[in-house]
């Protein structure tokens, strides 16, 4: 009998590690990597990509694995600045016509790419159809869908030469819209509408998938990359402003979890790291873990062909007893801002004024108001008794912490029980897209930078509606945004928008997204868009 | 080396050997011992062996706390109290509480109810497939052993993750679905011990006797080939139930397993990785610590059965 | 024995055939896509996308031009990371993989059937209940567990280790000592309670009777048969660690293959699938039937070529 007390005395021991340990360990501070850099003389920085890159062919890796490394290989005719306003980069200027539809870009002299040729109109031209083009089959063809003629010329009812973008001469571009759109600077910054050098990809069509064909633009080129390993960037001796990028070398690892990146961030060999969900609380209290905005919305949705969400005021009352402001502070635990309308912060009207600012709090958390609007839709329906309600999540833990909350909410303040159900992620997006789901997680991550991106998105038949809401008075109100060329009155087409969407409820909003990280004091000059890509052209190391 | 039990078959077996044999084939067969007393003996054998019989006390011990465990504390596993979270263990909380606030204690025997179910079916539905297929497969032999050799391949070799995402599109998540999807391919470690087991045995003289009185294959197998394989399907059964609570967690995450807020220990073990490095010990501590007294309290109480199921250490 | 190698080979490949059938409709059964995206796209991007990978015609004809390819021993390029084929992938992710199998299996097999041995001789007495405590352990401490503790403590706190990555023999030990734990533990139990029952026949006693020292009963009789059920064990043991663990490649950060299993049927990037099951598979078989012929040779009882009644 004694030997048994020993022996479950060890194995206390042993697992009584995992305490232990862990309690002294969390405050240790955290790396200073610059060291072996320092030696070298260079300035490297070190950076996790999380994954192998899909691919660094512009119009293919429509994903942050890829664009997030790929913005700083190669550049747009604008590239954002700490601001988010485009800024001239390839491009030096452009004009823009009246009717607000024709762009005429003019090229920088001294632009070259990295195998010292110079980037022409045409390369832009090759490459914007190359976006559009069926054959290339890329994922991001859609955002293409602004020029005229590319629609018709993706879905194969056009031809190439309807395409409307054509090089005028050597170094001037002249791109025509399908309708008026302030923000094209903004857009062209995005890696799909990135130059690619004509003769290099027409030569070799596997030109993008190793390090020595890799022809870049950008304030850096792909020096060295061993796939699913590493990758490693250098400076573009041959980029126009490379006086301006102040980093020798940027190296690139690619690990997948969190826990890890957190720990080689704090033995120094990363310079930022994304934070492990149970130490976020710990980490903002010290101070240690930075917030960018992500212009994005954590929501769920309604599926208004199933029971009872057919009913407006049942839906009402299932999205104003979540209390976000409690979501944010108790579960996620990121700083997050609660949303209480659709389209996330940070997008300026004429006036100068914030769209989210300006459109106020669409739902709001009321739990009295709540059971009487499921009272009075109960009656509607004549229902004695709520349906079963079923909220489905794509597994993750995050999700799940989520979802639990909501499931006690409802519970406490509605009185209902709500079922909760977890899916993979590939079958939950299917049978989300397809309206199998009653009730289930969203969310929404903006392609580029403008409200009526959030808002398109609920069109009757939009790809990303998935509610099986309808409304012609909001389809209306989207295709006069969109058509509209004076901005006060855009903006106000587009609040319009918003409110009717909240006043019928298909979906509710959690919270925004934003972008947390730890990141070494030796590091500055990262930035991080709320819509857009890492930029490392400023960066520095001490 | 002097091990005392062994001199016993020596002395006793010869006393078995010489019995005259009577006429008819329904007589000899009357050889083996009865059954009852086969089980009699191996349970006295078990009772004796004082590490074992803590082995059961303590799995019977478990089972009574997944039972009565979840209603002693003034708490429900699932009710949360969001500012109340990541509680140390206390007086109030015996084993801490999680992020949202719920009390830990609640939650590891509530979950211990679907961990020790998972765990003891698919170790009771992995053995008796397994023996029944391995036992088969290896004392047929020949065509029918090298045929049901490769329908074990063709399912060691299908994508296991893919068969369970079809299951559960198919079946819906629930208990019966992850039981389904735990022994679907559980069972064939199991069968493959056994078969190469009874091909080692099936040619040794006491089967050869057996064979020769004109019993049948499944007399053999149940009488003569399975009790001298005891051990390595003893090991292999207390395998199987940590392996059940750990792929229960993984079919959980598949949305296969039974739904949040309820947690086995396996996805509370899962769930509480990130506390390695948060220092909220508590969350991971508790149910990997139990998890660890089942696999222990299985494994002692398998070395007591393996000894006292072993004919050749019969008094 | 040629003639049942071969019969054995020809029954390979017909097993293989099976398996990529079985895997090839049950794929396309799996609700999902591999452009699933939770983002905006448009109806025709995803026809253009379909129509790129031939997604679009009818399942059986994809099957049928599969099969072709496969006779070739292409695999196709992956649909997700479109720049690399499946080939490719296996080609680099599978040297690292094996790498990590092999060292992280020697250490468990070495380690486990000392222990296991050890234990047995000393059959309830203390090495043996430690062996089996470290056993216990080993068992029910799941290795990405295993793997964060390690980290956590030689890595960050002792800083003896590298965190993670793949780059130097120092990179190799943390992960195969995460990757060994459990095979060791499993190894452990099965040698010891095997060797318990060698231990008690009767061809030890007289080896004993010969006046033979225990290690020489040990190597010379018990070892071979105590073996046995550990090498049954073996043949998937070591397919499966061999071509990769998911986990621990991703905690390490380790570019070999085990990802490519879960990513590939996460991502329904169903040339990855049926690559990596191809792989896997064959790998596994060859492995059974190695172990089949092990059996032989290590137990004379066994015969192989005269089957039957």
């Amino acid at each position: 009998m004694k030997k048994l007390v020993v022996l479950l005395l060890s194995i206390v021991l042993l697992l009584g590690i995992v305490g232990c340990t862990t309690t002294e360990n969390s405050s240790s501070n955290s790396g200073s990597g610059s060291d072996e850099s320092k030696q070298e003389g260079k300035k490297v920085l070190k950076l996790n990509n999380g994954s192998e890159p899909t691919s660094f062919d512009p119009p293919i890796g429509f994903d942050s694995v890829s664009w997030n490394a790929l913005n700083n290989l190669m550049e747009g005719m604008t590239r954002l600045d700490k601001d988010d306003k485009p800024q001239p980069a390839i491009a030096k200027e452009w004009e823009l016509s009246d009717d607000g539809k024709t762009y005429t870009f003019h090229l920088r002299e001294d632009a070259k790419w990295s195998n010292g040729e110079p980037v022409t109109a045409g390369d832009f031209e090759f490459a914007w159809k190359r976006l559009a083009n069926p054959d290339t089959a890329s994922p991001a063809a859609f955002l293409a869908y602004f020029i005229e003629g590319a629609e018709a010329f993706n879905t194969g009812e056009g031809s190439e030469e309807d395409m409307m973008v054509k090089a005028v001469d050597e170094k001037t571009l002249e791109v025509t819209l399908e309708s008026p759109v302030a923000y094209f600077p903004s857009l062209v910054s995005n890696p799909a509408f990135f130059p690619v050098h004509k003769e290099t990809v027409e030569a070799n069509p596997e030109w993008h998938t190793e390090a020595d064909t890799y022809v870049s633009n950008g304030p850096f080129k792909l020096t060295k990359w061993e796939h699913d390993s590493e990758f490693v960037f250098s400076k573009n001796e041959n980029y126009w402003d490379a006086a301006n990028v102040k980093l020798d070398e940027v190296d690139w690892a690619m690990i997948d979890d969190t826990n890890t990146e957190y720990q080689m961030y704090k033995t120094g060999e990363l310079h930022t790291s994304d934070v492990p969900a149970d130490l976020s609380e710990e980490l903002f209290n010290d101070g240690k873990a930075q917030v960018e905005d992500q212009s994005g919305t954590y929501f769920y949705r309604f599926n208004l062909e199933m029971e009872p969400f057919q009913n407006e005021n049942i839906r009402k009352a299932f999205a104003m007893a979540v209390d976000q402001q409690k979501i944010v502070d108790f579960v996620t635990k990121n700083e997050e801002k609660p949303a209480h309308g659709f389209v996330a912060y940070g997008f300026e009207d004429a006036s100068g004024g914030d769209f989210r600012e300006v459109g106020g709090d669409l739902v709001t958390t009321d739990a009295d108001k709540a059971k009487e609007l499921l009272e009075k839709g109960m009656e509607e329906e004549g229902y004695d008794e709520l349906p079963n309600v079923t909220l489905t999540y794509n597994t993750s833990d995050d999700h799940k912490k989520i979802a639990e909350t909501l499931q006690q909410m409802y519970k406490e303040v509605l009185g209902v029980n709500v079922d909760l159900a977890n899916q993979e992620w590939n079958v939950f997006s299917d049978e989300q897209k397809q309206l199998k789901l009653q009730f289930s997680r969203s969310s929404f991550l903006a392609d580029y930078g403008d409200p009526i991106n959030f808002l398109e998105s609920f069109q009757t038949g939009h790809s990303m509606n998935r509610t099986g809401w309808s409304s012609e008075e909001y389809d209306r109100l989207i295709q006069q945004a969109k058509e509209e060329t004076d901005e006060a009155k855009r903006f106000e087409l587009m609040h319009e928008a918003e409110a009717l969407l909240f006043e019928e409820m298909p979906i509710f909003p959690i919270h925004f997204y934003n972008q947390v990280y730890l990141q070494s004091g030796d590091v500055t000059g990262i930035v991080r868009h709320p819509v857009g890509y890492m930029e490392l052209k400023g960066a520095a190391i001490k | 080396m002097g091990l005392p039990e062994q001199k016993e078959p020596k002395v006793q077996a010869p006393d078995n050997l010489f019995v005259p044999l009577k006429e008819s084939l329904h007589d000899a067969e009357m050889i083996a011992k009865p059954s009852i007393s086969y089980w009699k003996d191996a349970w006295l054998r078990l009772s004796r062996n004082k590490l074992s019989m803590s082995g059961l006390v303590m799995l019977i011990l478990l089972i009574v706390m997944a039972i009565i465990g979840p209603m002693i504390t003034p708490y429900s596993y699932d009710h949360q109290v969001l500012t109340e979270g990541n509680l140390p263990p206390s007086l109030e909380h015996w084993f801490g509480t999680d992020n949202l606030g719920r009390d830990m204690f609640t939650r590891t025997w509530n979950g211990a109810r679907i961990s020790l179910f998972v765990g003891f079916m698919a170790a009771t539905i992995d053995f008796i497939i397994g023996v029944a297929y391995g036992g088969f497969s290896g004392y047929k032999g020949g065509r029918v052993d090298d045929f049901m050799m490769r329908i074990i391949e063709i399912l060691y070799g299908l994508p296991y993750l893919l068969m369970v995402i079809l299951l559960m599109v198919v079946m819906g998540p629930g208990l019966f679905t992850i039981i389904i999807a735990l022994t679907v391919t559980g069972w064939v470690g199991m069968a493959r011990i056994v078969r190469g087991q009874v091909l080692q045995l099936k040619n040794s003289e006491h089967v050869l006797a057996s064979r020769t009185f004109g019993a049948s294959a499944s007399r053999v197998i149940r009488k003569n080939l399975l009790p001298n394989t005891m051990g390595p399907i003893i090991v292999q059964m207390t395998l199987t139930v940590p392996t059940a609570i750990f792929a229960e967690a993984f079919l959980s995450f598949l949305g296969l397993g039974v739904q949040a807020p309820v947690a086995s220990w396996g996805v509370m073990a899962n769930d509480g990785l990130s506390v390695i490095l948060s220092g909220h010990w508590w969350r991971l501590f508790f149910p990997a610590f139990f998890i660890s007294l089942t696999m222990f309290a299985f494994n002692v109480l398998g070395d007591g059965l393996q000894d006292a199921l072993d004919p050749k250490l019969r008094r | 024995m040629a003639k049942y190698v071969l019969s054995r080979l020809f029954a390979m490949v017909i097993t293989l055939w099976i398996i990529v059938t079985i895997t090839f409709f049950l794929m396309h059964a799996v609700p999902g896509s591999p452009f699933n995206q939770e983002r905006n796209t448009s109806e025709a991007v995803q026809q253009n996308l379909e129509a790129h990978y031939h997604l679009d015609e009818p399942v059986f004809i994809q099957y049928v031009i599969y099969i072709k390819s496969l006779a070739t021993l292409d695999f196709g390029p992956s649909i997700k990371q479109s720049s690399t084929s499946v080939n490719e992938m296996i080609g680099r992710g599978f040297p690292v993989s094996a790498e990590l199998g092999i060292t992280s299996l020697l250490f468990a097999v070495i380690s486990g059937v000392i222990l296991g041995i050890l234990a047995a001789l000393k059959h309830n007495g203390a090495i043996d209940y430690i062996a089996m405590t470290f056993a216990v352990i080993g068992i029910s401490v799941p290795n990405f567990i295993m793997a964060t503790l390690l980290i956590q403590q030689l890595a960050v706190t002792w800083e003896i280790f590298p965190v993670a990555t793949w780059a130097t023999p120092l990179h190799m030990i943390l992960p195969s000592i995460a990757l060994a734990t459990g095979p060791m533990a499993i190894i452990a139990r099965l040698t010891r309670s095997s060797m318990i029952e060698v231990l008690n026949q009767d061809y030890i006693l007289t080896a004993r009777a010969k006046g033979m020292t225990t290690f020489q009963i040990v190597t010379k009789h018990a070892m071979r048969n105590a073996l046995l059920p550990v090498i049954t064990i073996l043949g998937t043991l070591v397919a499966g660690v061999l071509t990769g663990s998911f986990v621990i490649e991703k905690i390490f950060a380790i570019p070999g293959m085990g990802k490519y299993f879960i990513n590939g049927i996460n991502d329904r990037d169903y040339p990855v699938i049926m690559g990596t099951t191809v792989f896997y598979s064959a790998f596994l078989i060859l492995m059974l039937f190695i172990v089949d012929i092990a059996y032989g040779i290590l137990d004379p009882r066994i015969k192989l070529h005269k089957r039957g009644n």
